[in-house]
């Protein structure tokens, strides 16, 4: 138990001393902290997928559900109560788990594993974008956060504060990641990741702990929702949109199954390098950017199928460290 | 631990002095910005729009500053599922800003300043099209920004130029768009609920016209937000008329059978029925009708999707003979720069302007027009956002008086504070047989030369019988 290694969390206070310091180094540049805030709060989606799908090997493709029902409630309850986001929060990540509990204790209680678990994941994303688009719920209408700025509501006129409660997000997540990995779950999740039947034998409460690792994961991406809506200016049925939830997934396991630098290494520098042919390429020649995209995916995919965890590995072995968990 | 040697004490020493020396500068910079800081904010704050090589800024006396380029930023998704549309927005807005630079020789009371089109991709959600926005404005500050045809994409995109201070013509239809008190938001195209509003007021028009009396109507939509609102402009205007609405009903675009809503309609046995499709489902609905031997005095589509465009007459064949469809353009208006953009477009494109283009058309005259006022008005300052608002409020265009109002259905163009245009309204085409071919035809208001509206369908039973 404990955050494992001191030059785990070293590297960590380097790391967000690097990204605290970003918004003064691209000048205040809004678009650039734009753009940055979109990517660490995607690398927060992406290390909290890592939990299900990195260590506990579940191809969980269902990340906009959890993020969507924590973003909306949230909003709900401060658009018609009043609630700061700030207990609001808490609240949208309990709706979050609550969910996750409901897909997750028959899901595992019936064994349901490997592609059939990503089956019904991707589709928990579709029955809620039509459950929301009834009448009854949101109906088809776009909804709009209240017109107010401020610490009380999360929304600022400028980017820079949004950008710093991601970033404290993006600590505490990788410190539940740490926590996690170096604990008797984590060493119970990857055994299950392993061989799940093996498992099972030498005595692991496989439910149990799988169940643990999704509500974990349930709650932070239910949590951080509402801060993904704040991005996105409104919400609607379609926030529950599957493509999103594909990509997340999809970064998780570029970056390496179970590895928290590659989760971020590549959700950073996916969601970045997409951006970036968009806003040079994209009005150009258009949809060029999706093929590069496309073709960068398949290069990582052909040489480093492992991810780019893998890569680090590598680099560390030449430099003379020896990886231990980060 | 303590075994691990003074190595690593050594390097969590170094680390820990690494981290106090970032912190050191952050604490620094954040010290210099913030002295910084207050300069830059009021000189932007008091014209943010100046995107210009101006000779001075701070003119005391108040001469005309010299503008040589006016940035209009274009903000369309010209990827993803949506890209048709944005691809064709691009398309217009390029002619019209050549038109405009070369034909009319740029804005001639700002000294002939040519206009430069700055366009980035909306993508596919809110955030993409939020961060085209923000790119936009950081990186070309343009003075005014269109976008971006989608309604949720519109809404992200607002709200980054609401907070810029930059005036935003907005080509998504939705209702809402305007209704959130934003105060730099100008929509010349007509909502919405404006579509189902004009087809309800061509249905009655005919029926007036042929002595007809409509009491009953059914209203069928798809379950979009933009099928919604059309939906509910149409049952306003139909209550309002007298006309009792048996049921609105509404269904998701993917539908794949039609069997039980047309039941509900054969039930209700209405005078006519107004629909809202997206386009394959208008292509079922027309065939399902057919099938099942419905036959009400007139069904009229609204809201510029499906029954009247090329694939759907392609698609459903004689099913959609007779059924008419709303658009926000009409591109067979016969005023001199309609006929002239028309072709035009035909030429560079080689295929007709629909919708996109044509709100494009308009959007980007009615901001030429603008832009020429705010040169006479406002010499001084012309491109500040405010004197530009109030330049638009003050506008009143006609066919007599600009080329903006000759390319819009009703020829007249007039902002409500709100920036809705006040006499908004659609064209209706209708499909019919000419020469053995199917072809979507212009019938209202005013029909083009030599045609003459179906009204109503051939095939109704009469009064009668219904």
């Amino acid at each position: 138990m404990g955050l494992g290694t001191r030059r785990n969390l070293i590297v960590l206070a380097i790391i967000v001393a690097v990204l605290a310091i970003i918004p003064f180094a691209l000048g205040f540049n809004q678009y650039y902290i734009l753009l940055a805030a979109t990517s660490l709060i995607f690398a927060v989606f992406v290390i909290a997928w890592n939990i299900i799908g990195g260590y506990a090997g579940q191809l969980d493709l269902a990340p906009m559900a959890y993020i969507g029902v924590g973003g909306i409630v949230t909003a709900e309850l401060l658009k018609y109560y009043g609630i700061t986001p700030w207990v609001g929060m808490f609240i949208g990540a309990g709706a979050s788990m609550a969910l996750a509990a409901a897909v997750g204790y028959p899901t595992f209680r019936f064994g349901i594993k490997e592609v059939w678990y990503a089956l019904l994941t991707a589709s928990l994303v579709v029955i809620l974008n039509n459950i929301t688009h009834l009448p009854q719920v949101l109906g088809s209408f776009d909804h709009y956060l209240p017109a107010k700025t401020g610490w009380y509501y999360l929304i600022f006129y400028r980017y820079q504060n949004i950008y710093y409660v991601i970033l404290g997000l993006f600590v505490a997540t990788v410190l539940i990641n740490l926590l996690i990995s170096n604990s008797k779950t984590g060493y119970y999740l990857r055994a299950i990741r392993e061989d799940e039947l093996a498992a099972e034998a030498l005595g692991i409460d496989v439910r149990k702990y799988k169940l643990k690792a999704l509500l974990t994961y349930a709650g932070i991406l239910g949590f951080t929702g509402y801060l993904y809506i704040v991005l996105q200016g409104t919400y609607s049925y379609q926030t529950f949109n599957s493509p999103t939830s594909l990509s997340i997934a999809i970064m998780g396991i570029v970056g390496g199954l179970g590895s928290i630098a590659g989760a971020f290494t590549s959700a950073m520098f996916l969601k970045t390098v997409e951006e970036y042919l968009r806003g040079t390429i994209g009005a150009t020649i258009p949809g060029l950017y999706l093929l590069i995209y496309g073709i960068l995916l398949i290069i990582v995919g052909i040489f480093k199928p492992e991810g780019i965890a893998a890569l680090f590995n590598w680099v560390k072995k030449k430099v003379g460290f020896e990886n231990r968990g980060m | 631990m303590r075994l691990v040697s003074r190595k690593a004490i050594s390097k969590t020493a170094s680390a820990a002095i690494i981290v106090i020396i970032i912190i050191a500068i952050i604490a620094g910079g954040l010290a210099w910005w913030q002295t910084q800081q207050k300069a830059p904010t009021t000189t932007s704050s008091a014209s943010p729009t100046s995107t210009t090589k101006t000779s001075t800024t701070s003119s005391a006396t108040a001469t005309t500053p010299k503008i040589s380029v006016i940035k209009i930023g274009l903000v369309e998704p010209l990827t993803g599922k949506y890209a048709v549309f944005g691809l064709e927005a691009k398309e217009a807005a390029q002619l019209i800003v050549n038109i405009i630079n070369n034909e009319l020789g740029g804005i001639k009371s700002l000294g002939g300043a040519k206009i430069q089109l700055v366009v980035q991709d909306a993508g596919e959600t809110p955030d993409d099209a939020r961060l085209a926005a923000e790119k936009l404005i950081t990186q070309y500050h343009p003075t005014i920004i269109i976008g971006a045809y989608i309604s949720r994409l519109t809404a992200a995109v607002a709200q980054v130029t609401e907070q810029n201070h930059v005036i935003l013509f907005m080509d998504g239809l939705v209702d809402s768009l305007t209704q959130h008190g934003w105060k730099y938001v100008f929509r010349v195209a007509p909502k919405a609920s404006a579509h189902g509003k004009s087809a309800v007021d061509f249905v009655l028009d005919m029926a007036k016209k042929k002595g007809l009396k409509i009491k009953t109507a059914v209203v069928l939509h798809e379950d979009s937000i933009f099928g919604t609102y059309t939906a509910e402009g149409a049952v306003l205007e139909l209550r309002k008329n007298g006309v009792e609405v048996l049921d609105d009903i509404s269904y998701p675009d993917s539908i794949t059978d039609f069997s039980s809503i047309i039941n509900k309609v054969k039930a209700d046995n209405p005078d006519i029925i107004i629909t809202i499709p997206y386009f394959h489902d208008g292509v079922l609905f027309a065939k399902a009708v057919q099938a099942a031997n419905i036959h009400p005095m007139f069904i009229a589509g609204a809201g510029a999707c499906g029954y009247t465009d090329p694939d759907s007459i392609k698609a459903a064949g004689k099913a959609v003979l007779w059924y008419t469809n709303t658009y926000s353009y009409n591109p067979y208006r016969p005023t001199k720069w309609n006929q002239k953009i028309v072709k035009m477009f035909e030429e560079k494109y080689h295929k007709l302007p629909t919708e996109a283009a044509g709100i494009m058309f308009y959007t980007m005259m009615t901001i030429y027009e603008a832009l020429e006022k705010a040169g006479q008005m406002y010499p001084s300052n012309p491109l500040n956002a405010d004197n530009l608002r109030k330049v638009l409020l003050s506008l009143d265009l006609t066919d007599n008086n600009s080329i903006a109002a000759q390319l819009y259905p009703t020829g007249h163009i007039k902002f409500a504070p709100n920036g809705d245009n006040l006499y908004a309204g659609t064209a209706v085409l209708q499909v019919q047989m000419i020469n053995g071919k199917e072809v979507p035809v212009l019938v209202w208001p005013e029909p083009q030369p030599g045609v003459h509206p179906v009204f109503p369908r051939p095939d109704w039973h009469g009064s009668g019988s219904g």
